[in-house]
């Protein structure tokens, strides 16, 4: 699971965030050091999308919050990389 | 380094920047400088350029470019037969191939041909020069010292008609479009008052790394959003960008 846009939504799961605090939590969650460049193409995409959106800030930190639209998306892609990894995982152990 | 990756924000297309310019650069003040991310920064902005590229304008600004330069090519071949023909040939000839270039120039613009508004405008300063030095000396081809100044002359020229067109360029640019998305021309917006514009841009330009003061850093693009969407985007640089890009391509 390295897809970035997958990555901001899961750290977004929990509660809003602003960039730096996602860049800190995909780091710690997933191990994945995201650039700058990449987590903000990633938030335009999201955005665009309307899975997430800003919230109100007081200062040049701008908080996220995953919609329900991007809820439903996150669920359904976890849904699915979780029956590949079950899968896959029994596909081992039996080979 | 900070100021290098800092000013890779410029790449950005200029609606990106108006939307997240200001938050990304504060994330980038947050995080340490180095290579890697230089380099991540580099691939956004190349990323975001290309995705901000839609076939449809892409062809529709191919199109007005051609249909400019076609309508110049006919019209200043119209006007060099005239004059070779009915008007005694040179200096009537060259004559008319810069009246063509000048009414190729203000159609390209019409058009929003940009390529070619610039392409004609480069030669406009070249004929114009090249006439004026033929005029001067009375010959039709200058050598030696005459050739030099023609030259001279049409960098000059060109200097001066550049920046007048990355002006409009800049006003157009600025002002000629909607919000985000919408890809709708506001044409509403383009009377707008020049000084106005001017002292605008000036004041949205520290958000964008231009300066590393504090004072500056401080200021945001917020209060510009709205009415004047993009306008702190279009000053030289801009232009130039959107020669490249915003000539071709229109943003999302």
């Amino acid at each position: 699971m390295s897809d970035p846009t997958l990555l901001v939504l899961a750290s977004l799961a929990d509660g809003d965030k602003h960039g730096y605090a996602m860049m800190a939590d995909i780091q710690e969650f997933a191990g994945v050091q995201m650039g700058p460049g990449t987590l903000y193409g990633a938030i335009t995409r999201l955005e665009q999308r309307g899975f997430i959106r800003p919230v109100s800030a007081d200062d040049r930190r701008q908080p996220y919050r995953l919609t329900a639209a991007g809820k439903r998306f996150l669920d359904e892609q976890l849904t699915g990389l979780e029956s590949i990894v079950r899968i896959g995982l029994q596909r081992l152990r039996q080979a | 380094m900070r100021r290098l990756i800092r000013s890779v924000v410029w790449l950005y297309p200029a609606r990106w920047r108006h939307r997240y310019g200001d938050e990304f650069v504060g994330l980038l003040d947050e995080l340490e400088p180095g290579w890697r991310q230089l380099f991540d920064v580099v691939q956004g902005a190349i990323t975001m350029n290309l995705r901000s590229i839609r076939p449809s304008a892409f062809a529709g600004s191919i199109g007005r470019n051609v249909v400019a330069l076609v309508v110049y090519w006919l019209t200043g071949l119209t006007f060099v037969r005239i004059g070779e023909r009915l008007l005694g040939g040179w200096p009537a000839s060259t004559l008319g191939e810069l009246v063509a270039l000048l009414l190729g120039v203000v159609l390209a613009l019409r058009l929003r041909a940009k390529v070619t508004a610039y392409f004609l405008t480069a030669m406009t300063a070249y004929s114009a020069s090249e006439n004026a030095i033929h005029l001067y000396f009375g010959i039709r081809a200058a050598q030696g010292a005459a050739t030099h100044f023609a030259v001279m002359g049409a960098g000059l020229i060109g200097v001066i008609l550049g920046a007048l067109l990355a002006t409009h360029d800049g006003r157009a640019n600025g002002l000629g479009e909607g919000p985000v998305g919408t890809g709708e021309p506001r044409r509403d917006a383009v009377r707008v008052d020049r000084s106005a514009a001017r002292s605008k841009r000036r004041a949205a330009m520290p958000w964008q790394a231009r300066s590393p003061s504090p004072r500056l850093q401080s200021a945001s693009p917020k209060p510009f959003r709205g009415v004047d969407r993009g306008e702190q985007c279009a000053d030289l640089a801009d232009g130039w960008r959107a020669l490249l890009a915003k000539g071709f391509t229109v943003e999302d």
